[in-house]
């Protein structure tokens, strides 16, 4: 862990507020692109980025022993997307329905971009994570294999084979 | 980093039309995620001084116990040079005949003149005139 983080580490153990503040600023925007990359809107995207630093807070005292804060954000955020799929599943509600669907990136997307998100949304949630991890939370593929519990060579192969089914279905639509 | 260079030219298209289409946040994220974390750090904080609390309130417990324990249970004997009025008292008490163990006797003595502003008050009465 650089000195930088270290400091960072300690920030957030001793319940520093301006310690929070930076993490979001490094962090919270590519928290919330993957969220809602897997999630498929904004609404629970938002709720997961919460999520993941209410656990910050209540697990600070152990932050010093974090190797590698990025990575340890992203097991945080697949935490709190699994809970919010469970919750949804088990809602359903009608208010959920009437929300644009998954995919949709809200009205100023392009249809080029609008395609391929509805071409990710295609994708096996694996794949999907594959893909969220390394394009919106820029983490390595070993940082990957550490979030997702799988060697730096699987996550790799598993990011190509996510990509050539986009090709695949993006050529598809066409 | 912008791309992976072992990827073939497609695949890199892809992934940076996948980098252009990621959705930023909101301005009132920021906002929204600040509050909670101000909210739960302020909860955390009065859940440890409870906690904190509730400890040193197990601890004096815990004192006082061992301390009455001690009392209750530990040897009750007069050494030689105890307060006269105690030694006669366990005297008066011993005399009346109750059926009561002598180290108990001294143990009640001793408490009851523990209680400082309590008087001990034995009125000593013997068996039942025969008749």
């Amino acid at each position: 862990m650089g000195n930088r983080e270290e400091l960072l580490s300690a920030g957030l153990a001793a319940g520093d507020l301006g310690a929070y503040e930076r993490v979001y600023e490094l962090y919270g925007p590519a928290l919330y692109r993957s969220a809602e990359r897997m999630l498929g809107n904004r609404a629970d995207a938002e709720d997961a980025v919460q999520d993941v630093f209410v656990s910050l807070v209540r697990s600070r005292e152990r932050i010093g022993g974090v190797g590698n804060l990025r990575a340890y954000l992203f097991v945080s955020l697949r935490r709190a997307i699994g809970r919010i799929r469970r919750r949804e599943r088990k809602r359903h509600s009608a208010e959920r329905r009437r929300r644009p669907p998954a995919g949709s990136a809200g009205p100023e997307a392009s249809d080029e971009f609008e395609n391929l998100r509805r071409a990710v949304a295609r994708l096996p949630a694996e794949q999907r994570e594959v893909i969220s991890l390394k394009i919106d939370g820029q983490l390595t593929f070993a940082q990957i294999g550490e979030v997702l519990g799988i060697s730096p060579n699987t996550a790799a192969s598993r990011y190509r084979y996510a990509l050539e089914k986009l090709r695949r279905l993006l050529e598809k639509d066409k | 980093m912008n791309h992976s260079p072992e990827l073939p030219r497609e695949l890199m298209d892809i992934e940076r039309a996948l980098r252009a289409s990621g959705v930023e946040p909101d301005a009132g994220l920021r906002f929204a995620v600040m509050s909670r974390v101000r909210r739960e750090l302020a909860d955390s904080r009065r859940r440890d001084f409870w906690r904190y609390a509730a400890g040193v309130a197990a601890a004096v417990l815990l004192i006082l116990n061992v301390s009455l324990s001690a009392v209750r249970t530990g040897p009750a004997t007069l050494a030689s040079g105890e307060r006269p009025q105690l030694r006669a008292a366990v005297e008066q008490v011993r005399q009346i005949g109750l059926e009561l163990p002598g180290q108990e006797i001294t143990r009640q003595c001793v408490l009851m003149s523990a209680g400082g502003t309590l008087e001990m008050y034995l009125e000593p009465y013997g068996p039942p005139p025969l008749r």
